[in-house]
């Protein structure tokens, strides 16, 4: 297995599930993902170096997505749509209903978030990144990284107001 | 800890990268409404963990090896390449200017080339429809000085009322269009100059 291989085999399952928790939709994120890990390939050799190959990967993706976000934000015929989250077979299946259901309520809400909100969200709550690892990745300080999740917070506590206060008793 | 640096810190305490853990949870232990807000928030934290994660389609992987196998397919240019290409062009054009007539003295820098002004008609290029009129160099100005002043002279797209055209391309202002080059330009680039 070459380089680049094991290299896509340890990340793309992420990438994937970035690109289409970022964006929304499968076919853009399927394009996008095939940009991202194409322009991986082409610049393989010449990264600086392989401690990073996570954030480098991640500073592609990011970037191409914003790109995608940019152009999509002049095609006004074509409207960002919310992802899909009907149940699937590989749901766990010890998970409660109630609790999937809260939980794609909250995708939803993290799918309505501003596009730089919803970055910092996804990289520090599913990729494992640091804030000031986040907050570099998008090029903000830290403390608008920590100040942007905490919103995230709020908005996504409004969107399931009533619904976890109600859980929380139980 | 008061509530403010509670409300700051929440996030780190969800990430784990808390240094002052100990602090923070002192402080929720005697603020109901920081102990709330923090419960509220991890709840909201561990369902959003609890999101299905879609499989990668396979399209996509295809999709990817195709893109690389047909840039593999496709003759490659690198760096050394190019430079072996390089050499080559200059050296024909070193051979060309040695075997050609010479036209007059060579241009000093920043003045017109000797094509022009001669009486030689202008050289035609194939990439651009309008005959070339001049070129002048202008390495030793600063090009945003040289961009800037002809923005401002000539707003249309670097065209004067002539029809001329202005493009700035490694260090050489280019001039083209269907008459000679006027006055207007020389003084553009003599009061950049400081003449």
């Amino acid at each position: 297995m070459s380089e680049f291989d094991a290299f896509f085999k340890t990340y793309s399952q992420a990438i994937w599930s970035y690109l289409l928790r970022l964006l929304g939709d499968r076919d853009r994120a399927a394009d996008l993902f095939q940009r991202v890990f194409f322009k991986a390939y082409t610049h393989f050799q010449g990264r600086r170096s392989t401690g990073g190959e996570r954030a480098w990967v991640f500073t592609i993706a990011t970037n191409e997505a914003r790109d995608e976000v940019r152009r999509r934000r002049r095609d006004l015929l074509r409207p960002m749509e919310l992802p899909e989250m009907s149940s699937r077979p590989e749901e766990d299946p010890s998970v409660a209903a109630e609790d999937r259901e809260l939980a794609r309520e909250v995708l939803r809400g993290i799918a309505e978030l501003p596009h730089h909100q919803r970055e910092l969200f996804l990289l520090v709550r599913y990729h494992g990144f640091s804030f000031a690892e986040a907050a570099f990745l998008c090029g903000v300080s830290v403390s608008a990284a920590k100040m942007s999740v905490t919103r995230t917070h709020a908005k996504l506590l409004r969107k399931l107001a009533g619904r976890i206060d109600l859980r929380c008793l139980l | 800890m008061n509530c403010a640096r509670a409300r700051e810190n929440l996030p780190l305490h969800l990430t784990g990268e808390l240094e002052e853990e100990g602090e923070y949870l002192s402080h929720l232990s005697v603020c109901p409404a920081c102990s709330r807000r923090a419960e509220l928030t991890g709840v909201v934290w561990d369902l959003a963990g609890l999101a299905p994660e879609e499989p990668l389609p396979d399209a996509a992987i295809q999709g990817l090896y195709d893109r690389i196998d047909c840039s593999r397919r496709r003759p490659q240019r690198n760096v050394f390449t190019l430079l072996r290409l390089g050499t080559v062009a200059a050296a024909a054009l070193l051979f060309a200017a040695a075997l050609a007539p010479k036209a007059g003295a060579p241009a000093a820098r920043g003045e017109l080339c000797p094509h022009e002004g001669t009486g030689d008609p202008p050289r035609q290029e194939v990439t651009d429809g309008e005959p070339l009129l001049a070129v002048y160099d202008v390495s030793g100005l600063k090009e945003e000085a040289v961009a800037a002043r002809f923005r401002e002279r000539f707003p249309e797209e670097w065209r004067d009322p002539a029809g001329r055209t202005f493009r700035l391309r490694g260090g050489a202002l280019v001039v083209r269009g269907p008459q000679p080059v006027h006055d207007a330009t020389r003084s553009v680039l003599e009061g950049l100059r400081g003449r």
